[in-house]
């Protein structure tokens, strides 16, 4: 605690929003709460691990969140905006980006054009721009290019880049990923178990471009299985279990939570 | 009312016709995950088949048992001649049923090749007229009805009561939970293929009894109705097939008789549209839903 | 040459350009975008349907029955056609933005096809039904004297407009807009999470690509002269997409090649076999070739001919010094840096 200059009162800060406030999340399928009334929080430049056992609502609440899932009530707020009501690809463009647990790849384009795709503000994407003789999207283009090439050589894909995603390892295509997320210049990425399926070497490693990446004041919420990594990577923690929030705080704080362990246990 | 009880008349033996064709289809579509576009020219080489057995001097209601086996055989030996050999080597949906209507072109088009696009049609007299609660039906198509009603208790006490009939909702449902739990796949995957073929070979049959005619664009039009009715029913379903088919069969008759003939096959085309786009995944949605047909 | 044998040449020549640009269209929405529209043919119907009510004279009672009948000079039935046909697409994707399993959502434009084609053939008064139209006025007649003249002079006409298409087309698919096309095609739910309006992308798709298919229908009709519901039955868009899993999917000349080996080569080259067996014999063997090469293709090699090429970059373009950089915007305009 610092102390605080008795003379001059300082000017109260106004409290900018979280990054992300999600209220009262609740998401029904035909009788089945998937999702019930989770609310959690994450700020910029901090990593928030979403964990539980399988079947627990994580992905669905992400799949919420990232607003290809419609949820039965609640609201989602980004930078204190409500998004509710919006589609994903406006979420995205207003800097919300998600992977996907399974299968996230383009698989017919190459590692190079996946991250161009991400590329935002892309004047070749709109048709004016296409038809245009002085195809001003070109220079763009090649900045995008120098930009994915700078991305994929720090993620230590760069030799594959005309490479097929699908030719790809899996590990390989989870930091295709990654690489491609943060191509779109987000302020909130959503991961959804980006670890499935990767070796401990490529985990490290992920996770180290983690830390990088929040440390840049990205804010990132996170859903893995995997409890060491979250625990090297996540400031707070949110435990779900059938669909609803049972504990939060950081890992060693729940590592004694009866509620988190019998639903570990059971669960 | 005097007319719509004549329609409903016509409409039940439409219906009988597209009901035996349904459930096969919708059989196959739960079974193997892919909708048989050859399905159609399938019942038609088995009404063919019928009509030689007819020609060398077979009685009708033999033939139609031959047909029928004829469809059985066909459909076992596509399925495991060309469906599975290609599923095992793509996971597109799209190129299955692009395969599906190659064959389809083959088996129609071999037809017409080889026996011109002439009619023919079976030895046999439509039957006397029969006046029953103001519908007029004759004998053969009273023989129909009884024949779909006797085809849809066998498959409802098939796929009620028996092992394999449980097997085949099972494999529907969720293949993988199946195999898990023991049940020989591959086995139930044939027998629903020889179950369906014969389905599809006796509604081939009895199409061109109820229609007099046979020619080889015979099994085309009608398999569109078949694909409304299980589609309508809920796709994977056959009770849902059975549903379907009545609905579509009465009220494409109805629509016939009180509008005009050409509003018959647009009515069902219409009908299988709109639940496409409203609720596609039917009436019945159990295997649809599990199928993701409509996310 | 003969006279018939001009005609014969020059009318191939024609019906292998519309098949280059129908091919085309369809290419973008398969081959590029994933939508398998099995109702393609409804939009050439749609192109060629409007190029002759808009080409006609007042219809007079009792030799044909359509709507319109105005008369117009060319090119204004050929761009109203694209525009009818652009929107008619539009519309249907539209209606089909559910989200449909691949499959099933052919079924489903499998059956408008068939209901269009149904209600054509009931409603007579639109197109005059069955019988459909004929004795459409060809554009631009006066510039030739001689009706040979005429056909080389329509057939380089053809051929112009299949070159505007086939650069169109393709300043799509080189186009950033062309790549979020193929994601979209590769993984839809992907592409929104990126920020692309996939919704937007499909009706671009469906309009742009129905647009092109109103296109050829207008260059056919416009020198066939007639149009009727058996030009343009449900499995021409069959035909179609045989073309183009053979020549090459997703690629610029795959549609080229495959309008070229299929629909003309097949359906043409028919002609010099000797009518032998029944009058439906041929045509018959001509869908059993269908068939059979759908089947083989689809075996092996999906991907067609000539299939959608691996693109890769100028290796210069990375962060380097400023006169390099200036070194690559020159180079820009050459077209090897863009291999395929």
């Amino acid at each position: 605690m610092t102390a605080r200059l008795s003379v001059v009162q300082p000017t109260p800060v106004v409290e900018s929003p979280p990054l992300l406030d999600v209220h009262d999340l609740s998401v029904t399928y035909g009788g089945v709460k998937a999702v019930a009334d989770v609310s959690f929080k994450a700020t910029e430049g901090s990593i928030t691990g979403l964990i539980g056992p399988n079947g627990a609502g994580k992905s669905t609440t992400l799949g919420v969140v990232a607003g290809a899932i419609k949820a039965t009530h609640g609201k989602v707020e980004f930078g204190g905006v409500d998004v509710s009501n919006l589609p994903s690809f406006r979420r995205a463009r207003l800097g919300m980006v998600r992977t996907f647990q399974m299968h996230g790849e383009f698989a017919r384009l190459t590692v190079l054009e996946n991250l161009l795709v991400a590329a935002p503000g892309q004047e070749g994407d709109a048709v004016r721009n296409v038809f245009s003789i002085r195809r001003s999207w070109r220079r763009q283009e090649r900045d995008f290019v120098v930009e994915a090439r700078d991305l994929l050589d720090r993620f230590g894909l760069a030799t594959h880049e005309d490479a097929y995603a699908s030719e790809l390892s899996g590990g390989q295509r989870r930091l295709m990923e990654l690489a491609r997320a943060l191509m779109a210049k987000p302020r909130l990425l959503l991961l959804d178990e980006p670890m499935a399926g990767v070796n401990p070497v490529m985990r490290e490693r992920l996770g180290e471009h983690l830390l990088d990446v929040a440390s840049g004041g990205i804010g990132v919420v996170l859903v893995e299985h995997e409890l060491q990594f979250v625990e090297q990577c996540c400031e707070n923690v949110y435990v779900l279990a059938q669909g609803s929030v049972i504990g939060e705080g950081n890992m060693s704080e729940l590592r004694e939570h009866a509620a988190v362990l019998d639903a570990y246990l059971a669960g | 009312m005097q007319t719509l009880a004549l329609y409903v008349g016509f409409g039940l033996v439409t219906a009988s016709i597209l009901c035996i064709g349904a459930i096969g289809f919708t059989l196959q579509f739960g079974i193997s995950n892919l909708f048989n576009l050859a399905f159609g020219a399938t019942m038609t080489a088995s009404a063919f088949v019928a009509y030689f057995c007819n020609e060398a001097g077979l009685n009708i209601w033999l033939s139609l048992v031959v047909g029928s086996l004829s469809g059985a055989a066909l459909s076992y030996l596509l399925n495991r001649g060309i469906y599975v050999p290609f599923r095992g080597r793509t996971t597109s949906l799209f190129t299955m049923i692009m395969v599906t209507l190659g064959v389809g072109l083959v088996i129609k088009f071999g037809i017409e090749a080889l026996w011109g696009a002439t009619d023919f049609s079976y030895k046999m007299t439509a039957g006397r007229s029969l006046h029953f609660a103001g519908m007029v039906l004759t004998t053969v198509q009273v023989t129909v009805i009884a024949i779909a009603a006797g085809a849809a208790l066998v498959m409802h006490g098939l796929l009620r009561y028996t092992r394999i009939g449980k097997a085949m909702r099972a494999v529907a449902v969720n293949e993988r939970l199946a195999r898990n739990c023991g049940i020989p796949v591959r086995i139930v995957t044939d027998s629903t293929w020889l179950i369906s073929g014969t389905l599809a070979g006796i509604a081939g049959v009895i199409l061109v009894m109820d229609v007099q005619v046979l020619n080889p664009t015979a099994g085309t039009t009608i398999f569109i109705l078949m694909v409304a009715a299980a589609v309508l029913g809920g796709i994977g379903s056959p009770y849902g097939a059975m549903l379907g088919s009545v609905i579509i069969g009465v009220v494409a008759e109805v629509a016939a008789g009180f509008l005009s003939p050409a509003f018959k096959d647009i009515t069902s085309f219409v009908i299988l549209v709109a639940v496409l786009m409203l609720r596609p995944t039917g009436v019945i949605r159990s295997v649809a839903s599990a199928k993701e047909v409509a996310r | 040459m003969s006279q018939a044998w001009q005609f014969y040449i020059a009318t191939l020549i024609i019906y292998a350009f519309v098949y280059i640009i129908a091919a085309s269209g369809l290419n973008l929405q398969f081959g590029v975008a994933g939508i398998y529209n099995f109702a393609f043919i409804v939009f050439q119907a749609a192109g060629a349907y409007t190029t002759a009510v808009l080409s006609l004279g007042p219809a007079h009672t009792g030799i044909q029955t359509y709507i319109l009948g105005v008369h117009l000079p060319f090119p204004v039935p050929l761009l109203v056609s694209a525009v009818v046909a652009g929107l008619l697409g539009v519309g249907l994707g539209a209606v089909t933005i559910r989200r449909l399993r691949a499959d099933y959502l052919a079924i489903a434009l499998l059956v408008v096809s068939l209901i269009a084609t149904d209600l054509v053939t009931n409603a007579t008064s639109l197109f005059n039904g069955a019988t459909g139209l004929s004795q459409i006025p060809q554009p631009f007649v006066h510039l030739t004297s001689s009706t040979s003249g005429y056909d080389w002079l329509y057939a380089g006409f053809s051929g112009l407009v299949c070159a505007i298409v086939l650069i169109a087309v393709r300043m799509i698919i080189r186009s950033p807009l062309g790549r979020s096309l193929r994601a979209l095609r590769e993984n839809e739910h992907a592409t929104a999470a990126l920020g692309k309006n996939v919704a937007g992308m499909r009706l671009f798709v469906f309009g742009v690509g129905g647009g092109i298919a109103g296109i050829s229908g207008s260059v056919l009709v416009s020198f066939t002269q007639a149009w009727a519901p058996s030009s343009w039955l449900y499995g021409e868009t069959f035909v179609l997409f045989t073309a183009l899993i053979v020549g090459g999917v997703g690629s610029n000349l795959g549609p080229v090649l495959g309008a070229l080996l299929v629909p003309v080569v097949l359906a043409e080259g028919s002609r010099y076999l000797p009518a032998f067996g029944a009058p439906t014999l041929v045509p018959s063997l001509e869908w059993i070739a269908i068939g059979l090469i759908l089947i083989v293709f689809l075996w092996f090699r999906p991907q067609g001919v000539i299939p959608e090429g691996r693109r890769r970059f100028s290796k210069d373009w990375r962060a380097v010094a400023p006169d390099a950089g200036l070194r690559n915007l020159v180079d820009d305009e050459h077209p090897g840096l863009l291999t395929r």
